[in-house]
């Protein structure tokens, strides 16, 4: 028992009395018992989403980009929002995983893995837009250094498009890697209990043959050390790459210093949300609230606050800097973001990303499962107004006035956004009811040192 | 490779840590230790050399940084220069600030997937890969030693027992999951195994009943390879199932009645033995004098 101290004032991560079995039956549940009605009604109307989006993607492709609400002036609106807005939901992910892995913050264990799939699934996302804005995506092999059909052209790796390219794909790769390393043990944990020949070949297929043996572990142990080592800075250099997509502009309101960390603390922000968005009803709907704890609720509700404090002190040195910049245009782009047509835009993500956060400095509220859930869906759509701001405030008032204009969505933008959610959702209620949710091999090594059970038992030994 | 192992199972980390010291102090040698989970210091206990795959990723990382810095060079220097906005396009060390992402990501690249692909193949981890894990429950809350046996079985139980094991079996063939016996487990409390002797014990069916008990069935061997099993009519709270003593706790529903009832059963289990050594029964029906007189 000794080596399992951990001191008294840590809150237990694990509660319920659990034995290392029950931990095995708590995380298989979900997969060995039949979906519920609620969840075909969920997966229903995703997939219902994601049909719709895939009409107006097809419907884009045939027709041309022309079917979206772009114009000369505004080049840019929906789909780099969407994009920019999937890849931040991609960010919590691999912060939770690998900066919380190297900061040995065992509350991740809990969480680690869903966080992990929504990261994948949003990616995903995230990765559609730029294709399906080639308007020719069977040519979007282009993108790769390979020379050009017509020539010896190459692609220009001066540019932060390219980068992107290389960012994004290392990023959904090593992340898929990463996530499913260590899913292996818990495949094999699956496995060895399915009773149905079916179900025992697919997690026999999957779990790559799993044995558990201690030379494995060692391995395993130290992979997942240096694949977190090698995903901090790449989570990093992510959203600086796409903030770079603006920073490296010329345009006023994009052509910012402040761009990458303002990027990736607001990556951070929406991920977060999003993962509590997906956790707070996932635990009620696989009775894992044993695992995902009010104590997981809170800590996360605390980073939320915390990046969301940093996206609200980058608002404000944007409009500091622009001032003190003493460039007008600068001025007017900032001054035009809070006043010009666009205002409610500008407020509404304000209100949604630097004044809700702020309630979480009562611990009655961050401790509230309903007001955590309402806060997390007003921090994901604060954070796509933040994107909409950046991008369209600043491209819709050109250099000259008589290019002014306003941009609104046709029916195709919208049906692609929500086709994505849609696809999402259908991944991520498909992964739920197949997937160990938990990293339960992980949530064992920690069983006996923050165990609610074992916690006691030492409290009362002293 | 020894033909014969012993399988200790323990149902608790530190149980099997205190058990790895015990064996290790009496120079037992230990093949291999199987768990549901990394158990923290069990590499040292085991003199597990440290994994060089931290420095094989280093070297990776290495090649990826290289690769990253020979592409780029041929591809903007070297085979097609052009004049972006007026950048350096003749000199990769000028132009290099524009470089830097696309060579971290890809060091980054190389880095991760190698590493994994190296974790993969020495591990022998690949999609179809057959499962190794001697009994299932290693995956889920058991802890299994894998002990081989150079005629020195008795001394290795006899230590074991001194430990507070779950479960102790003695493995004849190289340790293979046999697909006909997959959906039992054995718990023998006699190990001898010989052609002219028959051996019994108890073993459960895997399919457990809808308030959690299953069937406890009493298991015929002799030899090598022939074995069958029949149920004893018993249905039993495996919770309960002490292997060591083959009884129930007394946490068991009317566990006095259950064990008067297996220990009739071990009085037959007895007497049959006698009378298939005597030759005046066949191994094909040995069953019948134990469960039939019930």
């Amino acid at each position: 028992m000794g080596s399992h101290y951990e001191a008294p004032i840590r809150k237990p991560l694990v509660t319920g009395n659990k034995t290392y079995h029950q931990i095995s039956v708590d995380v298989a549940r979900p997969i060995e018992g039949s979906a519920n009605k609620q969840w075909w009604i969920v997966f229903g109307i995703s997939l219902t989403l994601f049909m719709w989006g895939i009409g107006c993607i097809i419907y884009t492709i045939s027709t041309g980009i022309g079917t979206w609400g772009l114009n000369k002036t505004v080049g840019w609106a929906w789909d780099i929002t969407n994009f920019v807005w999937w890849v931040g939901i991609g960010h919590a992910g691999t912060l939770i995983s690998a900066v919380l892995l190297l900061f040995r913050q065992k509350w991740r264990m809990g969480i680690n893995r869903s966080a992990e799939a929504m990261t994948i699934f949003s990616v995903i996302q995230a990765g559609l837009f730029p294709i399906i804005h080639m308007g020719r995506p069977w040519l979007a092999y282009w993108i790769v250094p390979i020379p050009n059909t017509f020539g010896s052209l190459w692609v220009n790796f001066n540019s932060p498009l390219l980068w992107d390219v290389f960012a994004i794909s290392t990023y959904l790769t090593v992340s898929l890697v990463f996530w499913w390393t260590g899913l292996l043990p818990d495949f094999a944990m699956i496995r060895d209990r399915a009773v149905k020949p079916f179900q025992k070949k697919i997690y026999s297929l999957v779990s790559f043959g799993w044995s558990g043996r201690a030379k494995d572990w060692q391995r395993f142990e130290e992979v997942s050390l240096v694949l977190a080592g090698l995903a901090t800075p790449l989570v990093l250099s992510v959203h600086t790459i796409v903030s770079f997509d603006f920073a490296t502009s010329v345009i006023p309101g994009w052509h910012t210093t402040i761009f990458p960390p303002y990027f990736v603390a607001g990556a951070i922000f929406s991920g977060f949300a999003m993962v509590q968005t997906l956790l707070i009803v996932m635990r009620k709907v696989c009775n894992l609230e044993d695992y995902i704890t009010v104590q997981h609720i809170e800590l996360m509700n605390i980073v939320i606050m915390i990046t969301g404090s940093i996206v609200g002190c980058a608002y404000i040195t944007e409009l500091f800097i622009a001032w003190y910049s003493g460039v007008e245009y600068e001025q007017y782009a900032f001054l035009n973001r809070a006043t010009g047509p666009y205002w409610w835009a500008y407020w509404a993500m304000m209100t949604c990303n630097v004044f809700s956060p702020q309630f979480m400095w009562f611990k009655k509220l961050r401790t509230s499962i309903v007001f955590s859930f309402v806060i997390s869906i007003v921090v994901n759509i604060g954070m796509w107004f933040e994107r909409f701001v950046i991008i369209v405030t600043s491209l819709h008032r050109d250099y000259l006035p008589s290019s002014w204009t306003m941009f609104s969505p046709t029916f195709v933008d919208i049906g692609i956004f929500l086709g994505t959610i849609g696809f999402f959702f259908v991944l991520f209620l498909l992964y739920a009811r197949t997937f160990p949710v938990i990293a339960q091999a992980e949530v064992k090594t920690i069983l006996k040192s923050s165990g609610d059970n074992y916690k006691e038992l030492r409290d009362k030994k002293k | 490779m020894a033909e014969k192992f012993i399988h200790a199972v323990y149902d608790d980390d530190d149980k099997l840590l205190d058990a790895i010291k015990n064996l290790k102090k009496n120079k037992i040698m230990i093949e291999e230790v199987f768990t549901p989970f990394p158990v923290h210091g069990l590499d040292h206990l085991l003199d597990l050399k440290p994994t060089r795959i931290a420095i094989a990723a280093f070297i990776y990382g290495c090649i990826g940084f290289t690769f990253g810095v020979l592409m780029i060079n041929y591809i903007m220097i070297v085979d097609w220069p052009q004049n972006i906005g007026g950048k350096p396009s003749f000199s990769l060390l000028e132009n290099l600030p524009a470089f830097v992402p696309v060579m971290f990501e890809l060091t980054v690249f190389f880095t991760g997937h190698l590493m994994v692909i190296t974790f993969y193949l020495r591990s022998r981890l690949w999609p179809f890969k057959e499962a190794e894990n001697p009994i299932p429950e290693t995956t889920d809350d058991k802890f299994l030693i894998q002990i081989p046996i150079y005629g020195n079985e008795s001394k290795i139980k006899s230590i074991i027992k001194t430990t507070d094991f779950y479960d102790l079996t003695v493995i004849d063939e190289p340790v293979k999951k046999p697909d006909n016996t997959q959906d039992e487990e054995i718990h023998n409390f006699e190990e001898t195994k010989t052609d002219s002797e028959i051996t019994i014990g108890f073993v459960f069916h895997a399919r457990k009943y809808s308030d959690g008990s299953s069937n406890l069935r009493i298991q015929f061997t002799r030899g090598r390879g022939q074995q069958y099993a029949k149920n004893s009519g018993l249905r039993i709270y495996r919770k309960h199932w002490i292997s060591k003593k083959s009884e129930v706790s007394e946490k068991h529903p009317e566990y006095e009645k259950v064990n008067k009832a297996i220990s009739s059963i071990k009085e037959k289990i007895n007497s049959v033995k006698q009378i298939f050594a005597d030759g005046k029964i066949s191994f094909e029906d040995a069953y019948k004098e134990v469960i039939e007189n019930q």
